[in-house]
């Protein structure tokens, strides 16, 4: 154990030295890392804390979120407008990327600079309206830093940067972990670590509803994967299998047999979790197996999905949002923070997913859809979680591999860095809620192209680090001040380190 | 060694028609050039010394006089039983479970025959005879003998009124090859290509092309033991990757240009980089430079050093500029490039253009300068001949048989290679013992005759089985059958649906380490772990149950399928059949039974533990079915076969192969 333990640290730390290669030295990352293993403390919510849940939805491929939340004040319309070949119409201009101004409501924003206005796409029209009842936050420009960095020091070089910065799957990891692939935890799954002991039923800390992700593994926790219809359970595993009276005994024997490498070990322990929490999850959160016609632990129907059809509005095709994956995967979240007494939880991560944010092409035919998705799913959500009585315990937030550019392609955008995201919750009206909404966070960069925070193409270099989302949301959630220093490694090189849009 | 001539010849007509247009091109876009000279020299190649310089290939007429170093091929056999850096490749007779263990690296699953006609030969035998199996263009022509199926009415062509259309025909084909094709190891390879150079049917986008979409897999095959600079070309120029990765119809520049007297023109707009950029990190080079064994090189102050900027991106996507189908000679026109496309694969469809590479329109395609990886490709330069000085820098860069051989070993042998076989796989990629780089017969035959491929396994050594190549082993094993014919699996469950990547990542990355694991903790890397999980695993052991028990593949009720074939499961194991080499073993014993399966299943290395387990599960019969009397009795003994497998195949064991 102890030989095992020290090859850990050793890697971690080589890990980390790659990772963070572009400026730290390799030795003070190994003392990071071990002061990071040393004092992490796990914590305990006091019996009178109330359950609380962080839900993040990532939006897989890089969203183009110049669109989502735009400048719509005369002179920064035309700016935004015309880096982007100008206003997208299917006949007239169809290189264009960018939405008219005509009819967009300016966002209330009391942070933002005078004189300044924004406003969303139509398609949001449901987060908008969370926006508007202040249960809805907007982050801007945001996206993975090492420190606050000025476009004089990115083009210097002199100061440290992400490293693959522009590469998908690369991205998707530093926004979950701090590091490129090949990381072995993220910093949801590290707040598991922290809170795990406050659940009666740890393997139900850190819950996946979009398959297996960095985001959500701690270095204790394990995380939990869960289908839109909940738990899978094995056939033959109990009975007479297949005529054998002891087939059953010896399936489970020879699956959860750990064998004599690492990789059937880990494959048994996957197998030995599924067999193992599947009647838990049966019994306590949703089992939609029929007995006589019945359902027997059907969804809470306060948490029914919407079946009103609506359109995408460029490409008239119907849908609703029972039968979108994203929204489905919700309502898995959903129910389970619904059973958080039934399963003994006081603290839950949980992560979901929606693809095709890679709009190299069809932007803006695809964006529309991709817009209507997210926003009727997350309005879904705030509703049956309100529906719970429970809006003031749960923040649900965005993520994404990164922002895209301000220029077409003539088709789309290309691969960027920062981005505007949104946090949801609370009820709109208690300070001590969940989301401080209806306002925008963070900093606007000027619309257009040349300015402080542009890289060409308009590439926006993010104005605020994943660090300090992340911070933000952590402390909501509990997380003692010194304890997020150590599971986010690069908070410390911030001022902020709250960014506010959190009650606390 | 014999020659083995497989086909690495590389293909320039592309270039040579091309030619054609590139002066009218450079004429065209004089005014959008930043100058420099029109002459498309390739002097500037210099970064990208070819390391093969055998090549005789690039004689196309471009005036370009950039040797690729892709040769003629002739070869393989030359590193058959030589040592390489002190590697030294025993290439010995095979016994019956070391046969099985290399059928499991270089097929889709041993089989009884295959076990047996191999045993006693070399490596180096088999894969001559593998080798030598001409490639045939199956897919194409799979989806052309569906449209036929209605030639006046075209219901089962795309489009509208094409009610009978699908493009599942190509999937089908793959499990129907898998199980049943002679040409395995090629196969096994277009499979592995397949995780590397990705396109996929789960965009929507490719649904009504299927037929490009074959001729995407017919050209993996034909060059899986060709030229790696001739793959390359047929991936960046395929119609289908075009639509993938959005290269085609990609447009040249439209800088914002404000004349002297005020007058502002352009919208702005920026190539496309899809494709210039995941052809560099994903089918190339990746995104550290590294040495030949794979650990990535340092600079002085000990950090790793990237392969590209985001400058070489956009200099290379400038080269990725108008290229669209390739319609009848005569036809194309700058309307094409923007709106001509095969529709229907009709009438017009029977000329098959969407079966050629794309051409370049030059009015579309940057004639400005394009600099990218340490090259720069003067203004002028046409677009064919920037394509083939972009791919040649491509295939010439060092990190290419360290960055793709690695990944091959990882598809076929094991997930965590030594440095020592990654280099001895990247020095065949780059001189195959002949002088020639990119030699894919060599690479190949490297990756399977390696010690580590061939000799015992390590601790380290083996990878988790793909969900499909479970199923392959499986279906091999145990002689399925297909009650249509066409093999009509469709299963997603398992998260792997042959073809159907969810993005050009590939269902798992080369670099996965599944978090907080032991796996994790020894520093490895464990690919196909990124798609197990809870809801797999389970789903995995309940497939086998399903495939054992009633079979799976839904055969629907297609117009094409027999209506005696309506509505049932497809692909069987039959375990009453009392002639299989399996129910034939149950008459000696169950012992045999197990042998059996452990040679097929496990490459006779099934642990003790397991076979007592299989064997217990067999002996304890429900009362009522072991008092059976008569020990032929069929309904007995399925129950044993049953159990049998349904253990061996659900156990953790048969995850793993090593």
């Amino acid at each position: 154990m102890d030989a095992s333990r020290r090859a850990f640290l050793h890697t971690s730390a080589s890990l980390k030295a790659a990772s963070m290669s572009q400026g730290l030295g390799a030795s003070s990352a190994f003392a990071v890392s071990l002061a990071a293993m040393g004092s992490a403390a796990a914590q305990t919510v006091g019996a009178g804390d109330p359950y609380k849940a962080l839900v993040c939805l990532f939006m897989y491929g890089g969203n183009d979120s110049h669109n989502w939340v735009l400048p719509v004040d005369s002179t920064s319309h035309a700016a935004y407008a015309g880096a982007r070949g100008g206003v997208y119409d299917a006949v007239a201009n169809a290189t264009g990327l960018a939405l008219a101004n005509t009819g967009l409501t300016p966002m209330a924003a009391a942070s933002v600079t005078s004189g300044l206005q924004f406003s969303m796409a139509p398609e949001l029209s449901g987060l908008r309206a969370l926006y508007d009842n202040g249960k809805a936050a907007v982050m801007a420009n945001i996206g993975p830093l090492i420190q606050p960095t000025t476009k004089l020091q990115y083009k210097s070089g002199v100061t440290p940067l992400p490293p693959k910065l522009f590469s998908h799957n690369d991205q998707q990891s530093l926004w979950q972990s701090s590091s490129p692939e090949g990381a072995r935890y993220g910093w949801a799954g590290r707040m598991g670590d922290l809170m795990m002991g406050n659940n009666t039923t740890p393997v139900f800390t850190s819950i996946s509803a979009t398959g297996n992700t960095v985001m959500l593994a701690g270095q204790d926790v394990v995380q939990y994967q869960v289908g839109v219809d909940g738990s899978v359970s094995m056939r033959g595993i109990s009975g007479d299998t297949l005529n054998s009276t002891t087939g059953a005994a010896q399936l489970r024997a020879a699956m959860e047999d750990t064998g004599t490498n690492a990789l059937q070990a880990e494959y048994a322990r996957i197998l030995k979790r599924s067999l193992g929490t599947d009647t838990t999850f049966k019994s306590k959160v949703l089992d939609l197996t029929k007995v006589g016609g019945v359902v027997n632990l059907d969804f809470d129907p306060r948490l029914a999905l919407p079946t009103t059809a609506y359109t995408n509005p460029i490409s008239g095709q119907p849908t609703s949002v029972d039968k979108d994956n994203l929204a489905q995967q919700l309502r898995m979240v959903a129910q389970i923070i619904s059973k958080n007494t039934a399963i003994g939880a006081k603290r839950q991560v949980f992560m979901v997913s929606i693809g095709g944010f890679d709009t190299h092409d069809n932007q803006p035919r695809e964006q529309a859809i991709l817009m209507q998705r997210v926003s009727q799913s997350m309005a879904y959500f705030h509703n049956a979680i309100s529906a719970l009585g429970m809006a003031n315990q749960v923040a649900l937030f965005t993520a994404s591999d990164f922002g895209r550019t301000l220029v077409s392609n003539g088709k789309g955008s290309d691969h960027g860095w920062g981005s505007t995201h949104f946090i949801v919750g609370g009820d709109g009206v208690s300070a001590t809620g969940a989301v401080k909404g209806g306002n925008i966070y963070g900093s606007m960069p000027p619309a257009g192209l040349g300015h402080d925070w542009e890289l060409g193409s308009g590439r926006l270099l993010p104005t605020t680090g994943v660090d300090q989302y992340a911070a933000t949301l952590g402390k909501w959630y509990g997380i003692s001040d010194s304890n997020l220093k150590l599971i986010l490694p690069n908070l410390s090189n911030y001022a902020t380190q709250n960014l506010g849009f959190m009650a606390s | 060694m014999k020659n083995l001539l497989l086909n690495a010849s590389v293909s320039r007509r592309i270039f040579a028609r091309n030619t054609a247009v590139s002066a009218g091109a450079a004429a065209f876009l004089a005014a959008c050039g930043g100058g420099g000279s029109a002459d498309p020299a390739g002097t500037n190649l210099g970064s990208g010394a070819p390391a093969g310089g055998a090549g005789s290939g690039s004689g196309s007429g471009t005036g370009t006089g950039a040797g690729t170093g892709t040769g003629t091929g002739t070869n393989t056999g030359a590193g058959l039983s030589t040592s390489v850096a002190g590697v030294v490749i025993a290439d010995t007779a095979l016994s019956q479970e070391q046969a099985a263990r290399l059928l499991m690296q270089a097929t889709f699953g041993p089989t009884l025959d295959t076990v047996n006609a191999l045993k006693g030969r070399k490596p180096s035998a088999w894969l001559a005879d593998q080798m030598a199996i001409a490639p045939a263009p199956d897919y194409v022509n799979a989806v052309q003998a569906r449209f036929d199926l209605d030639v006046s009415g075209g219901t089962y062509r795309p489009g509208n009124g094409g009610t009978n259309y699908s493009p599942n025909g190509l999937s089908q084909l793959f499990w129907n090859k898998a199980v049943n094709a002679p040409d395995q190891l090629r196969r096994r390879v277009v499979h592995a290509l397949m995780q590397i150079m990705v396109v996929s049917q789960a965009d929507s986008g490719l649904y009504d092309h299927a037929r490009p979409f074959g001729q995407y897999l017919d050209n993996l095959g034909k060059h899986a033991f060709g030229n790696f600079r001739a793959l390359l070309e047929d991936v960046a120029l395929s119609p289908v990757m075009g639509m993938y990765l959005s290269h085609i119809r990609n447009q040249k520049a439209d800088p914002i240009v404000t004349s002297a007297s005020g007058v502002t023109k352009g919208t702005g707009r920026m190539p496309d980089e899809n494709f210039a950029r995941e052809v560099m990190q994903l089918f190339s080079i990746g995104l550290y430079q590294l040495n030949l064994d794979g650990s990535t090189k340092s600079d002085a102050a000990g950090k790793q050093i990237e392969t590209y900027t985001n400058a070489d991106v956009e200099g290379l996507a400038r080269v990725f500029t108008g290229w669209s189908w390739d319609m009848a000679d005569g036809t194309n026109a700058n309307s094409t490039f923007k709106w001509g496309g095969p529709g229907r694969y009709d009438t017009t469809g029977s000329a098959r253009f969407d079966l050629k590479p794309m051409r370049v329109y030059p009015a579309f395609h940057e004639t400005g300068a394009k600099t990218f990886l340490g090259i720069t490709i003067p203004a002028g330069t046409t677009g064919a001949s920037s394509m083939r000085i972009a791919l040649d820098t491509l295939f010439n860069h060092p990190n290419v048989g360290t960055f793709i051989g690695k990944q091959l070993i990882q598809r076929l042998v094991s997930s965590n290679p030594s440095a020592g076989y990654v280099q001895y796989v990247a020095q065949k990629f780059n001189d195959n013992g002949k002088g020639v780089r990119g030699d894919m017969a060599a690479v190949i035959t490297a990756v399977l005759q390696h010690p580590e491929a061939r000799g015992e396994p390590t601790p380290e050594a083996g990878k988790l089985k793909e969900p499909v190549l479970r199923t392959t082993q499986a279906l091999r094993a145990l002689q399925a059958t297909s009650l249509t014919g066409k093999w009509m699996i469709n299963d997603t469950s398992l998260l792997q649906e042959p073809l159907h990547s969810p993005s050009v990542f590939n269902f798992y990355r080369p670099g996965y380490v599944p978090p907080n694991t032991d796996i994790a903790n020894r520093a490895m890397v464990a690919p196909e772990f990124q798609i197990a999980n809870e809801s797999s695993v389970a789903n995995w052991t309940n497939y086998v149950y399903a495939l054992i028990q009633w079979g799976v593949g839904w055969t629907g009720t297609a117009p094409d399928i027999l209506v005696a074939q309506h509505r049932q499961q497809d692909v069987k194991l039959d375990f009453a059949i009392t002639t299989t080499p399996m129910a034939q073993a149950l008459a000696t014993s169950s012992a045999a039974v197990v042998d059996h399966i452990n040679l097929l299943l496990f490459a006779g290395r099934m642990s003790a533990g397991l076979r007592t387990r299989i064997l217990d599960a067999m002996a304890n019969q429900v009362s009522w079915n072991a008092s059976t009397t008569n020990p032929a009795n069929n309904t007995r003994s399925r129950d044993r076969l049953q159990i049998a497998v349904f253990i061996a195949l659900s156990s953790s064991e048969f995850m793993i192969e090593r």
